[in-house]
């Protein structure tokens, strides 16, 4: 055994020393490796990173009740007499009250609105959330980083941080047309950056007046005693109306939305990867095979000599598995300084806008090396068999 | 031997190496068809037509505009046809599966966008009998197991009912077929009467006005020319081609076109860097062989022309292998996916197949023709 290891060490040694007479096809080895490993960490970061922006918005100290039997904002609608029976109930809902009595809630809607720039065709879409003022003090972590919050039923919109660095035109004190009527930014704020930055928030009455939602209300956000008294807030609900009503934690509700289109940015990126890592793996084979021909009459030579079957395989297997390592690396620092906080965006489940930056987490780092690794493994073992039958 | 032989045989002396080599242009290609059909079919921007425009309006949208504007569009000079559409966006069964309905006037609908659509006055005509009949895009259809004469049940994700439901029932009436594979069939044509008369608020409004110009008339002067019409009025609008729409609205779901050329450029570097590493390798071996060649009076542009026909086999071979899979791919693919392996794309394949054949080629070909002959025997 000791001796079978100490043939492997000398024949590795003898193989990465001669690996200069190769330095070009062993480069191109690595590199596309590196290549490959860069297409998955792109796809998977991005994956990750827009999961990563909704998986931190919200929190669920916070209930959201949705009318309508949705899960979704879009289309939910809560009838105005269910608000008023919620908000009369004197009950143990699991809700904290103010000092009058009255519950902490916020009314909201969600409208669509497309912001244009001159010279752009169509605009984006983005998301214009009217809200009543107590909406604020329900979202935790979110903090003002500019101005001053909207007041209360005029057109003024606070504008999320990320928003307004990614869009020109939304500066403090700026107007920005959106629908039929001009609004006055009077401020931004910061929400760690989670979905809230890609959001525009205004006053419930603004938003309404402004473009024809008269006494709509989406969704109801109320501030729980604790996250685990939603349940109590089910059970009392459960009879207060006819119209389905669904009341979940805002910590479910965006992480409930992230799962689609990550997973449509993965079923994307894997074959891809996948397919390139078959050529790639072809790449590594033919590198291999040119190395064990290199290397022939060498391999001859010490096998003359007495040395085993297996220290022929490793030693070459260990060199594709090196040169795969290299390639991995490369790939993996190359993808950590190119897309690590790359900004992106997409349409997020209000059909609007969605800004989230990509994340080159150490799991998609990891994945995505295991990926180069696996090329090299694979590709580097049909040549080492092929060393050992060389005589 | 012949020429040709000589190559052939030169490309077969390590037959696992040339294999492995045209996996390697397979793949490459097989990615590139993949890709360049996905733009060019029904979800990417080549469906659009340049000639049908659409009126929205400025606000954006998902502002109604009120459909007596109509008579004014229709008579601006240089306008053909027009009508109005409303679109309802709702789910079957659950939220996932998404649909849409584009309710307009049919009859007007066929005059404008018949040919592109793959509608007929038939198709148009069994709409006539009953205000809930719709017609179904055949992806729509195949996608949701619908056959004609099956009632669904669309609940809409904002138009409610005046009887405050969102649940639309419709009569499937005909299935259109999209005027080429590369048309959009992913949505329903109804009948605007019907759901204007239902719907409980925006009465009287739409989404949009489509219209066909004239022939022989500008689309961008009447562009300028409609738009100018109700700039100052209670709904400014904005016009654009049917194609500018797509692309623009493609880009906010991610910037594809740039995601597509990075991939399919970090595929063919991939390739290049090992298909010319290899054939470097592999004339090296062979350096005596050339020189031997040259000794025997074998003129250098036929020994270059040598070298370049055997990584042309191996582009040629691999290449087409690769866009075949991909002929392939797209057929299996499903009409949600809508892959379309046009003939540009082909054309622009085989031209790259040509291009990178002779480039991948050149390197080692130089090296081969460069070589002394006693240099080449000192290899032995």
């Amino acid at each position: 055994m000791a001796s079978l290891i100490r043939q492997t060490l000398v024949m590795t040694r003898a193989n990465l020393l001669s690996l200069p007479r190769r330095r070009a096809i062993s480069l191109s080895m690595s590199l596309s490796i590196a290549l490959v490993v860069m297409v998955l960490a792109g796809f998977l970061s991005m994956a990750k990173g827009f999961e990563q922006a909704l998986k931190g918005t919200g929190s669920s100290a916070v209930a959201v009740i949705l009318g309508g039997g949705t899960n979704q904002e879009t289309g939910s609608d809560i009838p105005p007499d269910v608000v008023r029976s919620i908000a009369a109930k004197r009950s143990d809902l699991g809700l904290v009250r103010n000092a009058a009595g009255e519950l902490v809630a916020s009314r909201e809607i969600v409208v669509p609105v497309d912001v244009r720039h001159p010279g752009d065709n169509l605009g984006q879409t983005m998301a214009l959330r009217g809200m009543d003022l107590s909406g604020l003090s329900l979202r935790d972590g979110v903090t003002l980083s500019a101005g001053r919050p909207f007041a209360r039923g005029s057109r003024e919109i606070l504008v999320g941080d990320r928003l307004a660095h990614d869009v020109p035109g939304f500066g403090v004190g700026d107007t920005v047309r959106l629908g039929a009527v001009d609004w006055t930014v009077s401020g931004h704020f910061s929400a760690g950056g989670s979905a809230f930055e890609s959001e525009l928030w205004a006053d419930l009455d603004a938003v309404r007046a402004g473009f024809d939602r008269q006494g709509e209300v989406q969704t109801l956000r109320l501030r729980l005693e604790s996250p685990a008294s939603i349940a109590t807030l089910r059970d009392a609900l459960s009879d207060v109306t006819e119209t389905p009503l669904v009341i979940t934690s805002e910590t479910d509700l965006y992480a409930g939305q992230s799962g689609r289109t990550s997973d449509l940015i993965r079923l994307f990126g894997w074959p891809l990867a996948l397919l390139m890592a078959v050529g790639a793996g072809a790449g590594a084979l033919n590198t291999m095979m040119s190395s064990v021909a290199d290397r022939a009459s060498e391999i001859a030579v010490v096998r003359t000599l007495g040395f085993g079957r297996m220290a022929a395989f490793a030693s070459t297997w260990i060199e594709a598995v090196l040169l795969s390592l290299a390639g991995a690396a490369i790939g993996v620092a190359a993808s950590w300084a190119l897309f690590n906080g790359w900004q992106a965006s997409t349409v997020g489940v209000n059909n609007t806008r969605m800004m989230f930056q990509l994340a080159v987490t150490g799991d998609v780092m990891t994945m995505a090396a295991l990926l180069g690794l696996a090329i090299g493994a694979i590709g580097g073992a049909l040549p080492a068999i092929a060393a050992t039958r060389r005589r | 031997m012949t020429f040709f032989r000589l190559a052939w045989r030169n490309a077969w002396r390590k037959p696992l190496r040339t294999l492995l080599l045209v996996v390697c242009v397979t793949v490459a290609f097989l990615i590139y068809g993949l890709t360049a059909s996905f733009l060019a079919g029904s979800q990417g921007a080549a469906g659009g037509s340049d000639d049908i425009l659409g009126v929205m309006s400025a606000a954006g949208r998902s502002t109604p505009m009120p459909q007596a504007m109509m008579a004014r569009i229709a008579s601006t000079p240089g306008v053909a046809t027009v009508t109005y559409t409303t679109r309802l966006r709702g789910f079957v069964g659950v939220e996932k599966n998404v649909v849409s309905l584009t309710a307009t006037d049919p009859a007007a609908l066929l005059a404008i966008n018949g040919r592109e659509l793959g509608l007929t006055a038939e198709l148009v005509g069994s709409l006539g009998a009953a205000r809930d009949r719709v017609l179904v895009g055949r992806a729509l259809a195949d996608a949701q197991g619908w056959t004609v004469g099956q009632h669904v049940a669309i609940t809409a994700f904002r138009m409610a009912r005046q009887d405050g439901g969102r649940d639309w029932r419709f009569e499937i009436a005909g299935i259109f077929e999209g005027g080429n594979a590369s048309t959009d069939t992913y949505f329903m044509i109804g009948r605007y009467d019907y759901i204007n008369t239902a719907r409980a608020r925006d009465k009287d409004t739409v989404d949009a006005f489509i219209l066909r110009p004239r022939d022989g008339v500008s689309t961008s002067e009447l562009v300028a020319r409609i738009d100018a019409a109700f700039a100052n009025s209670a709904s400014p609008t904005r016009t654009q081609s049917e194609k500018q729409f797509l692309e623009a609205f493609l880009r906010q779901y991610a910037d594809v076109g740039l995601i597509i050329d990075l991939v399919v450029g970090a595929s063919f570097t991939t390739l290049l860097l090992i298909v010319v590493n290899t054939m470097v390798f592999a004339i090296r071996e062979r350096t005596f062989e050339i020189g031997l060649l040259k000794t025997l009076g074998v003129s250098r542009r036929r020994i270059l022309s040598l070298v370049l026909g055997e990584t042309l086999l191996i582009f040629l071979v691999g290449g087409i292998l690769g866009l075949a899979l991909a002929r392939l791919g797209s057929g299996i693919a499903g009409p949600t996916l809508g892959l379309v392996l046009s003939l540009l794309v082909l054309a622009k394949a085989l031209a790259l197949i040509l291009g990178l054949g002779l480039a991948t080629g050149a390197l080692p070909a130089a090296n081969a023709m460069r070589t002394p002959v006693t240099a080449a025997f000192r290899t032995r």
